[in-house]
């Protein structure tokens, strides 16, 4: 039996994708200030530079619903039902707390990485 | 559009029927929407082809739906280092089992057909071992995980530093016991234990029947401190009085043994009385050695446990 060791791409793009997955959830939040349908949130995300597949993105809009952090309405656009989604006022409040987080913790791996902490 | 909508109810049979309509509405939206930014990049519309394609992007039915399963795992990475523990320590334990019953079959002079009824019985105790074992710890990992995690205390964990004996040397030592007792008791029996080319038998001589319920008391003694310091590895003074006792009342026992200068009935219906005689001395002279043996092996065990203390209360005090 052999074992293929991961070659450093394979580790960096494992490395990449975990350090993106923790980021997601913010910047999906960040863009339902205003409102948005599956679709064209996932290409406002893709044209931001953030990629997000559609397999995690509606069941993390459902399950963020499900927290109370978005609403959403089906409603019909160009003939079809469209379920748009936006942040609760529980969810701006949340994005409010994660964005500080966010800038704090860049600040400090900015540091860290710059050698200055 | 039909394979869309084929596609859209291969998803729905694995999602939950309360949410199905919902999340079937959904992705049938952003379908239809990639359908539509793809024609207007080809110029043209969609061949059957081109969607299937694009459902192949999509993903497998099952691995999408999957996707909104409240349970995402059957053992979580926090449960994972119990099960497999666990796992380990059963399935070894069962092979030790296994081992010791087919050197039982083997010794007793058992057909070969019982000893692949113990080889076949081994793989299907395995495989049922590992389920339930994996059910449980499945149950485990939805309703109990919490308290579990967070109730645990540092003081039940064992001493630092290697053990006296490992658990393998427990479990080990159990088993042999085990079979001690029923052999003692009666309840099996060896046979050519002695591949002599001539009919010789050996037998316990009478000191062994005098002291027949101190031995057993012993065994009984040894198979239950092996129990507690499996169970509870951390009660170091228990563990080491209750092995030092048995030591300290094994060479009682056997000093007294020891003290009989005759072990072992040897009998042979064709042997001349003069050849017989010097067998039967040399079988007492073995045991002699090794009743001997095994009383300073006892007495070196008790001073090792009680210098491992002192070292360990030393290196305690140290810090």
């Amino acid at each position: 039996m052999t074992h293929s060791m991961p070659t450093e791409g394979d580790i960096y793009e494992t490395l990449r994708l975990e350090l993106r997955r923790g980021s997601l959830i913010l910047a999906v939040l960040g863009h339902l200030k205003r409102e948005h349908y599956g679709y064209t949130l996932r290409k406002a995300l893709a044209d931001a530079g953030v990629e997000i597949d559609e397999g995690a993105l509606y069941p993390m809009l459902r399950r963020l619903e499900a927290q109370g952090l978005l609403t959403s309405e089906w409603r019909e656009e160009e003939k079809r039902n469209k379920r748009f989604y936006r942040l609760s006022d529980e969810g701006r409040a949340v994005l409010g707390r994660l964005a500080a987080e966010w800038a704090s913790l860049n600040a400090s791996i900015g540091d860290i990485l710059k050698g200055e902490a | 559009m039909d394979l869309i909508e084929r596609y859209l109810a291969a998803v729905g049979r694995h999602l939950p029927a309360k949410a199905s309509g919902d999340i079937l509405g959904e992705l049938r939206e952003e379908l239809l929407s990639r359908q539509e930014e793809r024609e207007a990049s080809l110029g043209r519309p969609l061949t059957r082809q081109d969607i299937e394609a694009l459902l192949l992007e999509f993903g497998h039915p099952l691995v999408v739906a999957a996707r909104y399963r409240k349970t995402q795992h059957l053992i979580g990475p926090e449960v994972f280092p119990f099960w497999l523990t666990t796992i380990q320590w059963s399935l070894g334990i069962l092979a030790i089992v296994y081992v010791t019953l087919l050197a039982v079959a083997v010794l007793l002079g058992r057909t070969n057909a019982d000893i692949r009824g113990v080889g076949s019985n081994i793989v299907s105790m395995a495989i049922g071992l590992f389920g339930v074992i994996t059910l449980a710890f499945a149950a485990f990992e939805r309703f109990g995980k919490a308290g579990f995690l967070r109730d645990w205390k540092p003081s039940r964990l064992p001493p630092p530093g290697r053990g006296s004996r490992t658990r393998a040397t427990l479990v080990g030592e159990m088993v042999a016991d085990v079979i001690f007792v029923l052999w003692w008791q009666g309840a099996i029996h060896f046979q050519a234990l002695f591949p002599y080319p001539v009919h010789l038998s050996v037998a316990l001589g009478p000191v062994w029947a005098a002291w027949h319920w101190p031995i057993l008391v012993y065994a009984l003694w040894e198979i239950g401190a092996d129990v507690i310091a499996l169970a509870r590895p951390q009660w170091t003074r228990t563990n080491t009085a209750m092995l030092a006792g048995r030591y300290f009342y094994g060479v009682a026992i056997l000093g007294q043994v020891f003290q009989a200068g005759h072990w072992v009935e040897v009998n042979s219906p064709i042997l001349q009385p003069n050849v017989l005689a010097i067998i039967q001395t040399n079988f007492d002279l073995g045991m002699k050695v090794g009743i001997g043996i095994a009383i300073l092996g006892m007495l070196l065990r008790v001073g090792l446990e009680f210098w491992r203390i002192y070292r360990r209360q030393g290196l305690a005090a140290a810090v």
